[in-house]
């Protein structure tokens, strides 16, 4: 199982590496990266701060775009264009495919992600930023961790729905993830108790991706608690096993 | 010793309150170490029946029996190689790193010496370092043939091999399922290209709408015809004119 799933993820890995999408979005974001430097330069004494917030805002940008779009077009590409058929006669399971596929673009945005991040570093160094360095980990980190959630959703969206509907429905939820603060606020508000406890339960059931939002604080050096960022960890295990899951659910009934 | 034995295989698809039935209560066997050619007209079931052999897809009812299990069974898997119809590849991949992910799959161990004694043997080593998107149809197929034998599968399954293929390489390919024949493969092959059919297998299949008209060696379909082409023809004409008739 684990030799199978190390295969696909190495092979969809060099796949998307090689994509000239991704390579076309990684030069841009080092542009973006670099141009940081003039924005910080017109600011008064907040130069690393601004390189800060523009560069993780980009890498960022990065990371969200190669989840949904590059994430969409997997599996539905694999389906579409046929590629599985060379895949599913051989001793491999659908779950051991769609693991490995998340795996190998997980490892796609990480390195993205790790190339970025040294490019800021550099910026960062040569403006005496260096105490940005550890809270911008901490923030790669947490994205990172959301990114695989947003990978899994468009892996199971584009499992049986195209990829524009896939990336649409991985973008709606990437939204409302990023919504918790109005759900709490509708919940204050909203008189009907039977309303109110369906917008709970969906509260709940959706995932809360601002957990792993810290860019905001990143820049006034600071991180979360250990304990927050464990509790954080576990929740995105928890729920990246739970979207596998369905995810395994719906693949094993697809009819190649 | 029967390799593949299908029973009473039927599939059918619902398409806009529509069934379409696209393999209708199917049944044959193919002998260990035969080739056996299953032909008929576009639309007639043969990649739809190939599908379910492999297990890409699933009967609607009936059953299939490779090497004695089912074509879900990962050990059954094992001894299978597949080449589908006009097959797509990893586009950013080259010939050797899709070969390797196939070897990997199959655990085959050696993995360097084997893939490139397979790509030799399809005449692909010169371009085993070439990203595939630059491949030609010609060396496209014959990599679908490379990654199907590359476990030296006990029964292999061949959708349409000949497609695309120059004179060359398609007495090339030939010359690669007259080689795995030779060494007890069974080789169930879906063509259009009659010629061939009348050249390599054993045992030929027609099938039409579904239905499987008859299945016996060339040879005797050949009788009374001019060739197999021929009797081809006449078989599925007098078939659907058959079927067209009132009761």
């Amino acid at each position: 199982m684990i030799r199978n799933i190390i295969a696909i993820a190495k092979n969809t890995f060099r796949e998307t590496m090689r994509d000239r999408i991704l390579l076309s979005g990684l030069v841009v974001i080092l542009a973006i990266i670099l141009f940081t430097l003039f924005i910080g330069s017109i600011s008064i004494d907040q130069t690393t701060r601004i390189i800060t917030d523009f560069g993780v805002t980009a890498i960022y940008t990065l990371q969200i775009f190669v989840a949904i779009f590059i994430g969409s077009m997997l599996m539905y590409k694999e389906i579409e264009r046929k590629t599985l058929y060379l895949i599913f006669p051989k001793p491999i399971t659908k779950t051991e495919l769609v693991i490995g596929k998340c795996i190998g673009l997980l490892a796609t945005t990480c390195m993205v992600t790790i190339i970025c991040t040294l490019f800021l570093f550099v910026l960062l160094a040569i403006k005496g930023g260096a105490v940005f360095f550890f809270p911008i980990i901490v923030s790669m980190f947490l994205s990172s961790l959301e990114v695989l959630i947003l990978i899994l959703i468009s892996l199971f969206f584009s499992s049986f729905i195209s990829p524009i509907l896939a990336a649409v429905a991985t973008i709606t939820l990437y939204l409302v993830g990023h919504s918790s603060d109005i759900f709490r606020y509708i919940f204050k508000t909203i008189e009907s108790p039977s309303i109110e406890y369906i917008l709970r339960g969906l509260y709940y059931f959706l995932p809360n991706l601002e957990k792993f939002n810290i860019r905001n604080e990143i820049v006034y050096s600071t991180v979360p608690s250990l304990p927050l960022l464990i509790s954080t960890t576990i929740y995105a295990c928890v729920y990246a096993l739970f979207l596998l899951y369905i995810t395994h659910l719906v693949i094993q009934k697809k009819d190649l | 010793m029967n390799d593949i034995i299908i029973s009473n295989l039927s599939k059918s698809y619902t398409k806009k309150k529509a069934t379409v039935h696209v393999v209708r209560d199917l049944s044959l066997s193919v002998t260990k170490g035969t080739v056996f050619g299953f032909i008929g007209p576009n639309g007639a079931g043969k990649t739809s029946t190939i599908k379910i052999l492999v297990g890409l897809s699933q009967p609607t009812s009936g059953s299939v029996s490779i090497c004695g299990g089912k074509p879900s069974d990962l050990s059954v898997r094992q001894k299978i190689g597949f080449m589908p119809e006009s097959p797509t590849f990893y586009q950013y991949l080259t010939g050797h790193e899709f070969l390797d992910l196939i070897a990997t799959l199959f655990d085959i161990k050696e993995k360097k010496k084997k893939i490139k004694a397979v790509l030799h043997d399809v005449d692909l080593l010169h371009a085993e370092n070439k990203t595939i998107r630059t491949y030609s149809k010609g060396m496209l197929q014959r990599l679908g043939l490379a990654q199907a034998i590359i476990n030296d599968p006990d029964v292999l399954f061949l959708d349409e091999p000949l497609d695309g293929l120059d004179p060359l390489g398609r007495a090339e390919v030939k010359k690669i399922i007259l080689d795995l024949k030779s060494r007890g493969k069974t080789i169930f092959i879906n063509t259009h290209i009659l010629g061939d059919v009348e050249e390599i297998c054993d045992m030929v299949g027609i099938i039409d709408k579904g239905i499987l008209i008859r299945a016996d060696p060339p040879s005797v379909i050949a009788q009374g015809y001019v060739d197999l082409e021929d009797a081809f023809v006449h078989t599925i004409t007098e078939r659907r004119q058959q079927s067209m008739k009132p009761n």
